[in-house]
């Protein structure tokens, strides 16, 4: 081979060289947010106890924003969802609204638990940026300062936790009971309200049982309730916990015991990791919405894989009510800090045009036009009171069968 | 020279399949040509097209590495061996090697099955997961003869899980061998000063015997390896490990025994129109799970005393019929069945963090495939194979039974939701190869066809036109499609507790377009220069992704790789022999959904390094003339990994480990003839001798240590 043919190839190698380091850095990133979004802050948990629910609760909030940015956006502009995790902890859950809040977000669309809302309140009644919870409520041990509202779309945990009771006694005929939790504001006001309202009504509680954090194996729990003698449980702990418990629970005990299960527990990840048929008859309480809604079912079919959850509902219409607002926010003439605020009860009213959950586009189009709105979501028609909270309030008893979730009947 | 060449070409012979028979003069030129020689003549392959070919005119990237280069570069599995070659990046999880291809990675629990590996032909696979064992307990070292690998996919010719890469292991002639090899491998993971750091050894054992008998030949191969896995530490950049609470102030894997047994024997005879043969594998895995995705450094002692801890045991069985019947000059009718049956050991334990009970697991498979192929060598510038396949395996999927600790009595299951099922795929493909001008440009085309009961048809194909510019040049033009069929794991997982793998019954098989350009330039007898860039576009890949608090198997939609590897070899006499490679990696995913993970995830790759430089140098050491010294080293910079999507997630932002070295050397004396005509090796190996302490990605939370420096001593003698 001559010298010249061999400096030829060794060149048409170089230059393939060089070609594909130049092809290998042409595939491009994903677009980034524009610069006129409107957003809207989401914080989710995505890892820790409670992981199983954020990315259900996303799907719903992706549809929402889908909806309105395929109808045009708002006047034009896209919304925009901001997504954290909370890694179910209120200390990540801060960190991770900080990071929103560099953003400049209009609302927070979130948490999933009350003892993380109530670490987050304190940072957002100071910015005067409205907190808009689909599935948390209430804790007793959160104060709001005045003229600042905690939009909250479910019913708090402790009426949940005294309709539940209401139920364990008169429609289960339960008459003693053990209860199994964890820390956290939901589980600890649910079954404090559960409890009291049990005793009220002559009910004897056999047990209380608290689930150490960070554990994964609960034989002294399993122990305790064993010999409390009662038959009946009530358990309220994030989904890998709870399983975790009644998976060891359930091979202790020569009677099968019986289930009651608190809403955060409504998901079939938790069946799905619970020993097959140790659950089959267990009954819980739910949030509920006025009726399946058979389009947004085969919407949601169509986009995602897994059972839809209730909570997702409320997470569309978070979504959706916020879309309104900042139409009405948007062509505001002076806002002030809390012209969103005013904008989100100014979607929720009891007359004015009704919007429902799949009518946005016109919705949005009469929002710019500052016309009072009655939006009337996949959860019912939204009323609130002078705290933000819902005050329609729907619950559900619902059972697992052959370790499926089906809906009993509505409280 | 010349005969070295003609030796080479006569390998696979013209009846060849693979791991057919190689006679004694064959062998004994691979064995004696320099390495200067070997790498001067384009070395011969069968896996490529299935008919012989040599590596430049075969229409595949196909790279030949004989037992002497293992040997001589130290590689002591085949996991070794792809971990030092272009296109490849080895992940041990502890459990089992798990091999990404041109930066893509099968992900979690792939155990490697984005690859096809074949022993002689056949492949041997864990049906269940679709795994391939790549490490000690996939063949003894000491039966083979060489391993073919071909870079690309090739389902065409091998149908569904041929997905990125097919390695085909040619285990040595027993004709050829006629006698045995004994080989003995003990060494430790040292500290700093060099002093064992456990308490006890490294130990491997294999034999290989072999002979023939007018026209019997047999062939028996056996390997014991026992290793221990103690003292690695967790790496630090674990997000979320799930470690029990009896061990949780530690962070150290617990003194446990890697085992790993294999057994392969085969019976041949040759006929007049020619042979038949029996084969019979047996391959164990024996592992503690100190880095299981259930639970984390999990052995020891708990609060009540009992030993506990995971043990992850699996068995596989294949036998094996092979006939080949010479119908005529031009025509050739190849029969082979294969019988296969695997499921967990005795030993199988797995802990899941409970005080009351551990898991044990139980699931099966069993079944059949055969193909019957013809080869039909119509002229002499064409070549048809046509074939035509049947496989059937019935899969008893997992029941996961919870065993008192206290008691050792059965105290409640977890069944899949289907007791069993049975997977059938009738398949078949044609495949030309055409000297469209001889000695200058050959095209190659093939088409198969699959009909899978569960998810219907697919049809691959493969282009590939080679040009042999003149004696120096040549360039290749190639085009490759594949499939892979999701494995029942991946559609039927049960979670053996809270957090664990689920399965996905709508998955769809993944499939893979392939689009290389590989010239490579030889310009003089001492220096091959070569390179290749690979487009690789992936849809509807499969993995495990986060999924509440489970990951399940998904098809997360595309994955688009670009990949550039060049490399240059040189070899002087049998002397010196040297080579250094690199590759990049850009390779990017659409997650093919919207949300928070597939942002925090972004679409750069996971798992794999986005570059790799190797080197490698062996030289003879004329120190003592009447010994024949040689040391070698090589080296392996890899690039940063990004860690796996779930641990992103954990760790609520995307996080890399850090780049690293690998240093090996060897100091041996090859075939030191002590005895007359009974050659000695004997080695002194080191491993990972800058002793970086680095992790590579993991799954659930965790990423895996990479192993610690090694000091091995090995012996192979021939009789």
């Amino acid at each position: 081979m001559t010298l010249s043919a061999r400096t030829k190839m060794a060149r048409v190698i170089a230059v393939i060289g060089i070609m594909a380091s130049l092809c290998i850095g042409c595939i491009d990133d994903p677009a980034p947010m524009p610069e006129d979004a409107v957003k809207i802050g989401l914080l989710l948990p995505f890892t820790g106890a409670d992981a199983s629910l954020g990315r259900s609760y996303e799907r719903a909030a992706l549809m929402a924003r889908d909806a309105v940015n395929s109808a045009g956006g708002i006047d034009g502009r896209k919304l925009h969802l901001i997504t954290r995790d909370t890694n179910s902890s209120a200390e990540i859950a801060i960190s991770a609204l900080e990071s929103i809040l560099d953003e400049a977000p209009l609302a927070i669309i979130g948490p999933e638990d009350s003892e993380i809302a109530r670490a987050l309140l304190p940072i957002l009644q100071n910015k005067r940026i409205p907190l808009i919870s689909p599935v948390t409520s209430g804790s007793r041990s959160i104060t709001l300062v005045k003229d600042y509202k905690w939009y909250r779309l479910a019913p708090s945990a402790a009426i949940m936790g005294r309709a539940f009771a209401n139920y364990l006694w008169l429609k289960a005929e339960i008459s003693d009971l053990a209860v199994v939790y964890t820390t956290g504001d939901f589980h600890l006001d649910f079954i404090g309200a559960l409890v009291s309202r049990f005793e009220e009504l002559g009910g004897t509680r056999r047990a209380s049982v608290l689930l150490g954090d960070g554990t994964f194996s609960f034989s002294d729990a399993v122990s305790q309730v064993q010999m409390s003698g009662s038959e009946a449980i009530v358990v309220s702990a994030p989904v890998e916990v709870a399983a975790r418990f009644i998976g060891e629970a359930s091979i202790s005990t020569q009677t099968p015991w019986s289930w009651f299960l608190s809403p955060l527990l409504e998901t079939p990840v938790l069946p799905q990791n619970t020993y097959s048929g140790v659950l089959d008859g267990a009954r819980g309480i739910g949030l509920s919405v006025d009726a399946r809604n058979p389009e947004f079912e085969q919407r949601h079919a169509a986009k995602w894989s897994g059972t839809l959850q209730i909570g997702e509902y409320y997470y569309y219409d978070a979504v959706a009510m916020s879309a309104l607002a900042a139409a009405i926010h948007q062509n505001v003439d002076d806002p002030t800090a809390d012209s969103f605020s005013e904008a989100l009860d100014q979607v929720a009213l009891k007359s004015g045009i009704q919007i429902n959950w799949n009518d946005l586009s016109r919705g949005i189009a009469n929002a710019l036009e500052k016309k009072d709105i009655a939006y009337s979501g996949l959860t019912g028609s939204v009323l609130f009171d002078k705290h933000g909270q819902q005050q329609r309030v729907v619950q559900k008893i619902w059972t697992i069968q052959d370790g499926k979730i089906v809906e009993d009947a509505q409280l | 020279m010349l005969s070295i060449v003609l030796a080479l070409f006569a390998l696979a012979g013209p009846q060849a399949t693979a791991g057919d028979t190689v006679d004694d003069d064959i062998s004994e030129a691979i064995f004696d040509a320099s390495l200067e020689e070997l790498l001067a003549t384009p070395m011969e392959v069968w896996s490529a097209t299935k008919t012989k070919e040599t590596v430049d005119s075969a229409p595949s990237i196909v790279e030949v590495v004989t037992a002497r280069e293992m040997t001589i570069w130290g590689h002591s599995t085949i996991a070794d061996v792809l971990q030092n070659m272009l296109g490849f990046y080895i992940i041990d999880d502890h459990i089992l090697p798990n091999v990404s291809v041109r930066g893509v990675s099968g992900g979690l629990g792939a155990q490697s099955s984005i690859i096809k590996v074949l022993i002689n032909g056949r492949s041997v696979s864990f049906k269940s997961t679709g795994g391939n064992w790549l490490g000690p307990e996939l063949i003894p070292v000491s039966a083979v003869e060489r391993i073919e690998v071909i870079r690309g996919p090739a389902s065409a010719l091998y149908g569904a899980d041929a997905f990125l890469a097919t390695v085909n292991i040619v285990l040595k002639n027993p004709e050829a061998l006629q006698g045995g090899i004994l080989r003995a491998r003990v060494g430790n993971e040292t500290d700093v000063l060099g002093t064992s750091a456990f308490s006890d050894h490294d130990q491997t054992y294999d034999v290989t015997l072999g002979g023939t008998r007018k026209d019997w030949s047999f062939l028996l191969s056996a390997s014991r390896q026992r290793e221990t896995r103690d003292g690695l530490r967790l790496p630090t950049s674990s997000p979320a490990p799930l470690i029990p609470h009896y061990n949780a102030d530690s962070d150290v894997s617990s003194p446990v025994d890697h085992r790993s047994r294999v057994l392969y024997t085969e019976l041949s005879k040759t006929t007049s129109r020619g042979f038949w043969r029996l084969s019979g594998y047996v391959s164990e895995i024996e592992r503690s799970g100190e880095f299981s995705p259930w639970t984390q450094l999990s052995r020891g002692t708990d609060d009540q005393g009992r030993s506990v801890g995971t043990t992850v045991h699996l068995v596989h069985t294949v036998l094996g019929v092979t006939t080949q019947l010479q119908a005529s000059d031009t025509l050739t009718f190849d029969l082979n069945l294969s019988f296969f049956t695997g499921g967990p050991g005795n030993s199988d334990r797995i802990e899941v963090a409970s005080d009351l009970f551990f898991v044990e697991r139980e699931f099966s498979y069993h079944g059949f495939g055969s193909t019957l192929e013809m080869t039909w060598n119509a002229q002499e510038w064409i070549s048809i194979i046509g074939g035509i396949e049947f496989l059937f395996d019935h899969e008893t999927l997992p029941v996961n039974k919870r065993i008192d600790k206290t008691t050792g009595e059965e105290i409640g299951r977890t069944t899949s939701l289907r007791e069993s099922i049975d997977l059938i795929n009738p398949a078949a493909y044609v495949q030309a190869h055409m000297k469209i001008i001889p000695e200058f440009f050959t095209l190659t085309g093939g088409l198969r066809y699959d009909h899978h009961n569960i998810y219907g048809s697919k049809i691959t194909g493969r282009a590939g036109s080679v040009f042999l510019w003149n004696d120096y040049v040549t360039t290749k033009l190639l085009y490759g499609s594949a499939f892979k069929a999701p494995s029942p794991t991946f559609l039927y997982a049960a979670p053996i507790q809270p957090g664990d793998t689920i399965g996905n019954e709508s998955l769809e098989p993944q499939y893979v377009h392939t689009f290389e350009f590989a010239p490579s330039f030889r310009p003089s007898e001492r220096l091959k220069l070569y390179t290749a860039l690979a487009y690789n576009i992936i849809l509807d890949k499969t993995e495990f992704v986060p999924s509440g608090v489970n990951v399940e198997a998904a098809n997360v939609a595309r994955v688009e790789g670009l990949s550039f590897e060049i490399g240059a070899q040189m070899a002087l006499e049998d002397l010196i022999s040297a080579y250094v490679e690199m590759e990049l990696q850009r390779v990017l995913r659409d997650w093919g959904q919207s949300g928070y993970s597939s942002q925090l995830m972004g679409n750069r790759n996971v798992m794999s390094p986005p570059w790799i430089v190797r080197g490698g140098f062996s030289s003879a050491l004329p120190l003592l003339t009447h010994l024949p010294l040689r040391a070698s080293t090589t080296v392996m910079l890899v690039g940063d990994r990004r860690a796996s999507a779930e641990n992103i997630l954990e760790n609520q932002g995307p996080y890399t480990l850090p780049m690293y070295v690998a240093w090996n050397a060897s100091l041996m004396m090859i075939d030191m003839e002590w005895i007359d005509n009974l050659p000695l090796t004997i080695a002194l190996r080191g491993y990972n001798l800058l002793d970086s302490k680095v992790a590579d990605p993991g799954f659930n939370g965790i990423d895996y240590p990479r192993l610690r420096r090694r000091v091995m001593v090995e012996a192979v003698q021939t009789f």
